[in-house]
């Protein structure tokens, strides 16, 4: 199979990706590609909900980080860049970082945004790009959002200005001047929503019989232990 | 390095949900296999030893495995020039060629504007990365 064979496959083949993202030639378009491998994991997890909504942070951040590996891209999970930083995808010089926090409300959801600008990235040209990825229990993504940019550019030292939400995704971009570097640094703002509380009677049941279960576990456990 | 248990256990926990584990045991599989320690595969050979398994499938499979801290495998790139004689390019001299639309042949400098034709993946596998 010639480059060309590979070139003529769907933009969204995994093949294709591997290809662009290994001779990505702008920082841009390495980011541009990640952020949309990042955008259809985030669509799986909430395709998937029954599978995902009860786990945490790292859980769910491990689940992106194998995905994106599987999809051709060097991604890491707590690499070390001046602390922790929950998802590094790399290539070459170009890095693009991601946060990721349950959202435990604003506060909690600032602290993973100052993280992510003000400590794990250097502000340089090749790290200017990153993403917060908000998993939320909550219902109304959608003013979620809202509120949440709202929070973001009332409370951040340094004024942040806030792109429309692409309809598509739900997703916003915010740009801030990088307080060590003056560049502009650009934060996708991806909330995923594990929001999960069917109300037809068969997935109630449902629900009911897999909370009996894991009481009746529950129950079981301490006596054994206790023998 | 990493040691072959761990490697199927890390392959088995990891992968499995994604229902790319028998892909990447079977990759595994045909590199401890080989009698050299640097294998190289085209997709045409790698789809062949996994029992002609869609080429998404084998292509998830292979970047699992050459990700970090894996690395079994590593991609390469070979260009076949019109005489038919195979040159190792670099991604940093197929990166210039996407850019100006043509690559500089290796040894002799032309410029090739058909090089997407004759521009090949290869698969290189090293088989000392697995501790057994």
């Amino acid at each position: 199979m010639n480059l060309n064979n590979i070139l003529q496959m769907p933009d969204g083949s995994v093949v294709k990706v591997s290809f662009l993202q290994e001779i990505a030639q702008t920082y841009d378009s390495f980011c541009d590609l990640v952020e949309n491998k990042v955008l259809d994991i985030a669509l799986d997890l909430e395709r998937n909900k029954p599978l995902y909504h009860e786990l945490g942070e790292d859980q769910l951040t491990g689940i992106i980080v194998i995905s994106l590996k599987a999809a051709g891209f060097d991604a890491d999970h707590d690499t070390f860049r001046n602390g922790h930083v929950d998802l590094l995808v790399k290539n070459g010089r170009y890095e693009w970082m991601g946060e990721a926090k349950l959202d435990n409300g604003p506060a909690y959801l600032m602290e993973g945004f100052r993280q992510l600008s003000d400590r794990y990235t250097d502000g340089n040209p090749a790290s200017s790009r990153g993403g917060l990825l908000i998993y939320t229990q909550k219902q109304n993504k959608v003013t979620f959002m809202d509120g949440w940019l709202e929070h973001v550019g009332a409370n951040y030292e340094v004024p942040v200005a806030c792109t429309e939400r692409c309809s598509e995704t739900l997703t916003s971009r915010t740009m801030h001047s990088h307080q060590s570097t003056g560049v502009d640094y650009r934060v996708r703002h991806i909330p995923i929503s594990l929001y999960y509380k069917p109300t037809d009677k068969s997935a109630r049941n449902s629900a009911k019989g897999s909370s009996a279960k894991r009481s009746k576990a529950a129950v079981k456990k301490p006596a054994k232990s206790a023998k | 390095m990493i040691n072959i248990d761990r490697l199927y256990e890390k392959i088995q926990v990891e992968t499995t949900p994604l229902g790319l584990d028998g892909f990447c045991y079977k990759l595994v599989e045909l590199v401890m296999k080989s009698a050299i320690n640097h294998p190289a595969y085209t997709y045409a050979a790698l789809t062949e030893a996994l029992d002609g398994c869609a080429i998404e499938d084998l292509q998830r499979a292979l970047n699992y495995l050459k990700a970090s801290p894996i690395n079994l495998f590593a991609q390469q790139y070979q260009y076949v020039d019109a005489d038919g004689v195979p040159h190792d390019i670099s991604r940093e001299d197929l990166q210039a060629a996407m850019l100006d639309n043509a690559l500089s042949h290796p040894e002799h400098g032309y410029l090739d504007p058909d090089f997407k034709e004759r521009v090949y993946i290869l698969y290189v596998a090293d088989k000392t990365v697995i501790q057994l």
